[in-house]
C-alpha cells in the first residue's frame, strides 16, 4: 500500500484531473501489478486511468479481465472486446464526464496511432505528457521496492556464482549449458520463470566479443565449449514479482594472465570511480564524467555510444542513466546498475555489472555474493 | 522479404520510405530479429527503406547494431550515442542526420503509427520537414500473407514449441509421487526444450495448474501436484517467426468431467478448423462457433478464437466480432477456442494453420492432441 498511497499522492499534487498509462513497464508500476506478457501484445492494451480523485480503473480486454485484476492491487476493471478501437472507445467512455480535462498520459509509451483516436474521441481533452511524473515516481523507490531490488540483484548473483561454481578448467562445459545452468540456479532461487527476456547467457572466448553472439539465438548460447585461459561472460536478467535484477560476472578459465587482470582491474576502478561519485545531490551526468575521466587516466578503451549504467525497477533497464547528457540529481531512494564496457585483451566485451542504491550516506552496492573486485577463478577441482 | 517487393510497396504509397519502429516491422522488412526490443521502450531501432536508389539504413543502439549486421544486413548501419541526450532525443537525432544524409528530410514518409510512440513521432517532427503518414495498413495488408518461406519457418516454430511442451511432460511422467518437479522447473523444461529443438527465442510462456487454470497466467510459483489439470502456453520463435501453441493435460487418469470439457472444447476447434477456407469471413466464423458453443450449453472464455502469427504473435487476421475480412490462401492462423470447464477452468489447444486453396494445412502436426495429455508413465524419458 506505501507504493500506491504514493502514486495517489503524485497523481494528486499533479496539475492532471487523471492520469491514463498505457506502457507495459508504466502498468506493471501504477497498477502494482506482474504481468509480463502484455508487453508482448501491443494490440490488446491494458492500461490504467489514475483519476486526481477516485479510485483508479484499469483497462483490459475481456479475456484478460480476471487474470489482470488477480494479479494488480487496482482491483476496478472496465473490459473491452475488440482491438485499439475498442480500447479507445472504453478509455473515452470512462473519461466521459471530464470534458475539457487536462489528462496526463505517457506519450513516450503510448503509440502514436492510439493518441490520435483518443483525440478524436475526446476532443476537448488537453492530452499532456506525463512521462515526467511517472519517471519521478518511479526512479525513487519506496523501502519495499528496495528490499525486492536487493532481493532479487543477490539472487541473481548468486545464480551466475552458482553456475560458476560448478565449471571445472577441464570439464566440458558449453556455451549453451551454461546458459541454461544460470537460468536454472536462478529459478533454484526463487526468482520467476517467465518467458521473454527473462534470460541468461554465457560468452567465452571469440564470442565474447559480441554482445550478441549467434544472433538471432538470443541467451541460448552456442555450442562452443570453454576453453582453458578464457575470459568469459556470464549473464543473467532475471525478475521477481516484476522488479528486476541484471547481473553480468566474469570467469576466468584458470589463473588470469596479466592481461586478464589488468582488465579487470580497469573495471574495478570504473566501478570504484562511479561509486565515489554517487553522492545525493551528484548528477548523473557527474558521474558519467567521472567515469569517463578514470577510464583516460588508465588508458582504458569504454565501448562508445552506451550510457555507463541506469536505472532499474520494474524495467531492467529505466530512467535515470548514467550518460553524458542526464542530469538527474541522485537523490536517496534510486537505485542503479553501473555498467560499463570495455574492450579486453583478446578484443572481448566485458563487463561486471552493479546494483547501487543511493543512501543517505552515500552510495550502496548490493546483491554480491562474493567479492567482485577479482574475477571467479575456474579450478581444476571442485 | 524480398527487397524488390518492399520498396515496390513504398512506392505504391508515394512515399519517399518507409520508417519501421515496431520489432515486427523491422523484422518484416529487414529480415533481422532484434533482441528482445519490445523490452525496451527507452532504446530504439529503425528500419530506412528508401522506395529507390538509397541504400536502406538501420539506426539502432551500439549493441543491436552488430546483431543486425550477424543476421546478414549488408546495407547501411548507424548507432545512435545514447548519451546525447535522454531518450528520444538522442536516437531522434541520429535518425534526423540519417535522413538528411539519404535526401530524404522532406517529402512524404511512412511509419508504423501503431508501434512508435506519440512522443517520438512528436520529436521526429521537430526536426524534419518531411511529412510523416502512417502506413500500418499497408504493413499489415503485405504481412497477412506469407510467402513459403515464411510459413516454412512459422512450421518449423510449432514444431519447436510442441516438443518443448511434450518433452517437459514427458519429464514429469514418474515423478508425481516422488520428490517431484515444482512448477518454475516445468516451466523452465518447456523453455528448454523449445531450445534445444531448436527454437531461436520463447515470447511467452504461462504454465498454470489446477484452480489457477482459471486465469490466464499466474506466476510460476507452488508444486506440480497429482491429479490437477495442467494448461500451457507458449510462443516460439524461428528466426523471427513467431507460433502460437496452447496445450492441456492431466496429472493422473483425467475425471469424465475433465475428458467432458475437452471433448467439447474439440468439438468446437475442429468446427473452427473446418470452416478455414478461403472466402470464408473471420467474423462469420467466431460468429458460428459462439452460436455452436451456445447451442451445445459451452460458455467460451474470451471474445477471440483465432489470431495471425508471423513476424509477431498476435496480428490479423482476427477470428473475432466485428472483424469482416474474408480469409485467403497465405494466411497464418493460430486457432485455438477457450471454453470454461466444470469450475471455471480455461481449456484451449491451440494450433497453427496455413490457409491454402485446398483447406487448412496444420502447421503445428508433431503431435496428435486430440484427448488430453494424461501423466499416468512411470518413467521419466522421452
Amino acid at each position: 500500500m506505501e507504493l500506491y498511497e504514493k502514486i495517489c499522492m503524485g497523481v494528486k499534487a499533479s496539475t492532471f484531473d487523471a492520469v491514463l498509462v498505457t506502457g507495459s513497464d508504466n502498468f506493471a508500476y501504477m497498477a502494482g501489478a506482474s504481468i509480463p506478457f502484455l508487453v508482448l501484445y501491443p494490440d490488446s492494451p491494458v492500461a490504467v486511468l489514475w483519476p486526481r480523485r477516485g479510485d483508479p480503473t484499469i483497462i483490459t480486454p475481456e479475456e484478460w479481465e480476471e487474470t489482470v485484476v488477480a494479479l494488480s492491487s487496482v482491483k476496478k476493471a472496465k473490459t473491452y472486446s475488440g482491438g485499439v478501437d475498442a480500447f479507445v472507445e472504453t478509455a473515452a467512455g470512462l473519461l466521459k464526464n471530464k470534458k475539457e480535462a487536462r489528462v496526463g498520459i505517457d506519450l513516450l509509451r503510448v503509440p502514436e496511432a492510439t493518441m490520435e483516436l483518443l483525440r478524436k474521441h475526446l476532443p476537448s481533452v488537453e492530452w499532456v505528457s506525463c512521462d515526467g511524473l511517472i519517471r519521478e515516481l518511479r526512479s525513487v523507490k519506496s523501502d519495499d521496492e528496495l528490499e525486492l531490488l536487493e532481493d532479487v540483484a543477490y539472487k541473481v548473483d548468486h545464480g551466475i556464482f552458482g553456475t560458476q561454481h560448478h565449471v571445472l578448467i577441464t570439464s566440458i562445459r558449453s556455451e549453451m549449458s551454461l546458459g541454461e545452468e544460470i537460468r536454472v540456479h536462478c529459478l533454484e532461487r526463487g526468482l520467476d520463470v517467465i518467458g521473454g527476456h527473462s534470460i541468461s547467457q554465457g560468452a567465452s572466448g571469440a564470442n565474447a566479443t559480441k554482445f550478441w553472439p549467434r544472433a538471432p539465438y538470443y541467451g541460448i548460447g552456442y555450442e562452443k565449449k570453454l576453453v582453458q585461459g578464457e575470459f568469459v561472460r556470464m549473464e543473467a536478467l532475471y525478475s521477481l514479482d516484476s522488479y528486476w535484477g541484471t547481473g553480468s560476472r566474469l570467469m576466468t578459465q584458470g589463473y588470469p594472465t596479466l592481461k586478464q587482470r589488468e582488465a579487470y582491474d580497469h573495471l574495478v576502478a570504473l566501478r570504484e570511480a562511479a561509486i565515489t561519485n554517487m553522492m545525493p545531490g551528484t548528477k548523473c551526468s557527474e558521474v558519467y564524467l567521472a567515469m569517463k575521466a578514470a577510464a583516460k587516466d588508465r588508458g582504458t578503451k569504454i565501448v562508445e555510444k552506451l550510457a555507463l549504467g541506469h536505472g532499474i525497477g520494474v524495467a531492467d533497464m529505466e530512467a535515470p542513466y548514467i550518460s553524458g547528457k542526464d542530469d538527474t540529481v541522485l537523490c536517496v531512494g534510486m537505485a542503479f546498475v553501473i555498467r560499463p564496457v570495455i574492450e579486453g585483451p583478446e578484443g572481448e566485451l566485458l563487463w561486471s555489472s552493479d546494483t547501487v542504491f543511493i543512501e543517505k550516506d552515500g552510495p550502496h552496492v548490493v546483491g554480491w555474493y562474493k567479492d567482485w573486485r577479482a574475477p571467479y577463478i575456474a579450478n581444476y577441482t571442485l | 522479404m524480398d527487397e524488390t517487393i518492399v520498396r515496390r510497396l513504398v512506392d505504391a504509397t508515394g512515399c519517399s520510405a518507409f520508417l519501421a519502429f515496431g520489432a515486427d516491422n523491422f523484422r518484416y522488412l529487414t529480415g533481422a530479429t532484434l533482441p528482445f526490443a519490445e523490452n525496451y521502450p527507452e532504446r530504439q531501432a529503425v528500419a530506412i527503406i528508401p522506395s529507390e536508389g538509397n541504400t536502406c539504413v538501420v539506426v539502432t543502439p551500439v549493441d543491436w547494431l552488430q546483431a543486425v549486421k550477424d543476421q546478414e544486413w549488408m546495407e547501411g548501419a548507424v548507432a545512435y550515442d545514447e548519451n546525447e541526450g535522454p531518450h528520444p532525443a538522442a536516437f531522434v537525432k541520429t535518425l534526423s542526420k540519417t535522413l538528411t544524409e539519404m535526401g530524404l528530410n522532406k517529402g512524404k514518409l511512412g511509419y508504423d503509427a501503431e508501434r512508435t510512440s506519440a512522443g517520438l513521432v512528436e520529436a521526429l517532427r521537430a526536426s524534419t520537414k518531411a511529412k510523416l503518414t502512417p502506413v500500418d495498413g499497408v504493413l499489415s495488408e503485405a504481412r497477412i500473407t506469407k510467402t513459403p518461406a515464411e510459413v516454412a519457418l512459422i512450421e518449423s516454430s510449432c514444431e519447436f514449441a510442441d516438443r518443448g511442451i511434450i518433452h517437459a511432460l514427458n519429464h514429469l511422467e514418474g515423478t508425481l509421487w516422488g520428490p517431484g518437479y515444482t512448477i518454475p522447473e516445468f516451466a523452465e523444461r518447456v523453455r528448454v526444450h523449445a531450445f534445444e529443438s531448436g527454437a531461436s527465442g520463447v515470447g511467452h510462456i504461462a504454465v498454470t495448474m489446477g484452480d489457477d487454470t482459471r486465469l490466464e497466467y499466474t506466476p510460476h510459483r507452488g508444486d506440480v501436484d497429482e491429479d490437477i489439470l495442467i494448461r500451457t502456453d507458449i510462443t516460439t520463435s524461428s528466426m523471427g517467426y513467431w507460433s502460437s501453441i496452447s496445450r492441456m493435460a492431466y496429472t493422473g487418469y483425467a475425471p469424465i468431467e475433465v475428458e467432458d470439457a475437452y471433448a467439447e472444447n474439440q468439438a468446437l476447434k475442429l468446427l473452427a478448423e473446418s470452416l478455414l477456407i478461403p472466402g470464408t469471413r473471420c467474423d462469420k466464423i467466431y460468429a458460428k462457433i459462439k452460436s455452436e458453443a451456445e447451442k451445445a450449453g459451452v460458455k467460451l472464455h474470451g471474445s477471440i478464437i483465432g489470431y495471425g502469427v508471423g513476424c509477431s504473435h498476435f496480428e490479423a487476421p482476427f477470428l473475432v466480432e466485428g472483424y469482416p475480412e474474408e480469409l485467403k490462401p497465405g494466411n497464418v492462423i493460430a486457432l485455438g477456442v477457450s471454453t470454461l470447464g466444470p469450475r471455471r477452468e480455461i481449456y484451449v489447444d491451440r494450433d497453427v494453420y496455413e490457409i491454402t486453396n485446398e483447406g487448412a494445412r496444420k502447421l503445428s502436426w508433431y503431435r496428435n492432441w486430440d484427448t488430453i495429455y494424461e501423466v499416468t508413465g512411470f518413467r521419466a524419458v522421452h
